[in-house]
């Protein structure tokens, strides 16, 4: 960008009457990045894409506590809700109903709230109740993200 | 040159590695930068940043040419911030309301003091924290790196005119409450 394009930002500023964002343009600092950050990144993609794709786990070690009890919970209180529905009054068909999603939405819905759900415990539930497995393929979101791109 | 030994490197299996270090080393930082305006936490950021270069790095082949590799670098790294703050402000406010609280503490304890490069960016991060995802990257493009509208639109395949409006309606409401 030249300076006459830099110039028209800071009189844009001040044509909309905003002379703090127009004093502080320019002066922010960058963030800094832990040191040899960008080496390790690549390190681990490199090594992450030598491995065979397969369903893609969230990095659980870097979540903090709060959230994987928040996912421990709701995977708790969605048994307790699904248990409570086959002792309770409701219709058979409210059961039902749930047999009529498709696996394409629960994937989209999983997906969409993935950082939610602890992946392990999941698994695990699955296995244990012997529940159908969510076989979410590794590059099923990315090839819905990026058909515009590539 | 840069880009041509990249995109030279990385169409060789046996380079490919050295060509994917090359365009880290060579883009990286902008990269991060450009995420974590938009995110404001490093661990966001390096969550959003693994996964752009995960994608670049499976789908360097497909990248057509017809743009700069920057631009398309820019692209990926937008829309998979883009898509992972859709998907956080879905998620309880609790931890950006924690993150706002942190940086609202640094700006007190920046207050009484000069203000500098450093309060200036924990304040701006503070207000931008405010704002819609779509809005906060217009704001970012613009105001933090001095795109001009035409290489926004390039950038996001949104109108020229449409732009300025989400700009000018960010402008407004940050400069509302750093005045505050």
């Amino acid at each position: 960008m030249n300076m006459s394009d830099k110039k028209n930002i800071k009189e844009e500023l001040k044509d909309l009457n905003s002379p703090i964002l127009a004093q502080w343009q320019g002066k922010a600092e960058e963030w800094s990045m832990p040191d040899g950050y960008l080496n390790h990144l690549s390190n681990e993609i490199i090594a992450e894409s030598e491995q065979p794709q397969q369903f893609r786990l969230i990095r659980l070690m870097q979540k903090k506590p709060w959230q994987i009890a928040a996912s421990i919970l709701f995977l708790v209180a969605a048994t307790w809700f699904f248990i409570k529905n086959g002792e309770t009054q409701y219709q058979s068909n409210t059961l039902a109903g749930l047999e009529n999603i498709s696996t394409e939405e629960i994937q989209i819905y999983v997906l969409d709230n993935i950082d939610e759900f602890d992946v392990e415990l999941l698994e695990e539930y699955a296995l244990e109740n012997n529940l159908e497995y969510l076989d979410l393929k590794d590059n099923w979101l990315e090839d819905q993200l990026s058909t515009d791109l590539f | 040159m840069t880009d041509e030994k990249i995109l030279r490197f990385l169409s060789e299996a046996s380079q490919q590695e050295r060509g994917f270090r090359l365009l880290v080393d060579t883009y990286g930082d902008r990269l991060y930068q450009h995420i974590r305006r938009m995110l404001g936490s490093h661990e966001d950021a390096d969550d959003v940043l693994q996964n752009t270069l995960v994608k670049i790095y499976r789908n360097i082949s497909k990248f057509k040419g017809n743009s700069q590799l920057y631009t398309w670098l820019y692209r990926i790294a937008t829309n998979e911030t883009l898509t992972y703050l859709n998907r956080k402000n879905r998620r309880n406010k609790l931890f950006s309301q924690n993150q706002a609280d942190v940086d609202l503490k640094m700006s007190q304890q920046k207050a009484a003091s000069e203000v500098d490069g450093e309060f200036i960016k924990y304040r701006l991060q503070q207000a931008m924290a405010e704002l819609p995802p779509k809005q906060k990257m217009v704001f970012s493009l613009r105001y933090f790196e001095e795109k001009t509208y035409q290489e926004m639109s390039d950038l996001t395949g949104t109108s020229v005119g449409a732009l300025k409006a989400s700009y000018h309606h960010a402008v407004r409401k940050i400069e509302t409450f750093l005045s505050a």
